[in-house]
């Protein structure tokens, strides 16, 4: 069977990658289905990241459903995904400093050796609002970003990789002298 | 208005590898004002986008958690000498920005 218990809601504390290929391959399918059925899709809400420009903002803050707004990762993983699976996975590397002084600027770096990588989400766990970022890589972008953000107490951070075989993650510890308002 | 976005987009070969910086303060609405001890409202930019040619390349979708001035690195594929490449913005009260620039 497919596990849909939703792993953010273990968010950091489960890294090993557990590998029969058949459950993967299930969970790989499901979790694309669940992700193009999710609600308000990027996909349903007119294709891909076609939308040029910002005037198309407002569409596109609801196609998030609200998972900028949710104030615990799980909730907003759930909104973001709906639900569907995310694999923690070595093919996704995760680079933050382990000690941070100050929280209001945290360089990180996400990479992926995945093909058909859609998205990045950046989960920063213990923020008021965890969703810091999603960055949308289409065809002919690296799926390789760096960036930076806020994080305003010690805890985990996540990256989450959206492909067209499913999700899949990677997680980092970052400790914080000075927590950044976030 | 001063220009907010600060953009560098280096070819090698086929590959474009963008550095870009946006001034903004990216408030989070919970911070409060030192001096009069008022919260400061929530400012922050929601969305990103930076299209080759008309398009999109990758959009940036962000919360109050991106840092102030929010900097993002990226590469993407199938530039030439002579394309357009173009950076806009928006935030949370409306604001936004644009910058269009021609490749080296």
């Amino acid at each position: 069977m497919p596990d849909f218990t939703p792993r953010s809601a273990r968010l950091g504390r489960e890294q090993s990658v557990t590998n029969t290929s058949r459950r993967t391959f299930l969970q790989a399918g499901l979790a694309a289905l669940a992700w193009l059925l999710r609600p308000g899709s990027f996909i349903a809400a007119g294709g891909g990241v076609a939308a040029p420009g910002v005037a198309a903002g407002a569409a596109s803050a609801a196609a998030f459903a609200g998972a900028f707004d949710a104030t615990t990762a799980p909730d907003a993983l759930r909104l973001l995904y709906g639900g569907a699976h995310i694999e923690p996975s070595p093919a996704v590397s995760l680079t933050a400093p382990q000690r941070a002084d100050n929280g209001a600027d945290v360089p990180i770096a996400v990479a992926a050796t995945l093909e058909g990588v859609r998205a990045i989400a950046i989960v920063i766990e213990k923020n008021p609002r965890p969703l810091a970022a999603v960055y949308e890589t289409p065809d002919g972008t690296k799926p390789e970003i760096t960036c930076r953000i806020k994080i305003a107490e010690s805890c985990t951070v996540l990256a989450v990789v959206e492909t067209a075989g499913g999700l899949f993650s990677a997680a980092a510890e970052v400790t914080v002298t000075q927590g950044g308002c976030a | 208005m001063e220009p907010t976005i600060k953009v560098r987009v280096a070819r090698d070969g086929e590959w474009a590898a963008v550095k870009s910086l946006i001034l903004h303060p990216m408030e989070t609405g919970l911070r409060k004002d030192p001096e009069t001890g008022a919260t400061v409202p929530r400012h922050h930019i929601t969305r990103i986008a930076y299209t080759h040619n008309g398009r999109p390349v990758m959009v940036a979708h962000c919360s109050t958690a991106v840092a102030k001035n929010p900097w993002l690195t990226f590469s993407f594929r199938g530039a030439r000498a002579g394309d357009r490449f173009a950076v806009e913005w928006i935030d949370n009260l409306g604001g936004t920005d644009s910058l269009e620039l021609v490749l080296d």
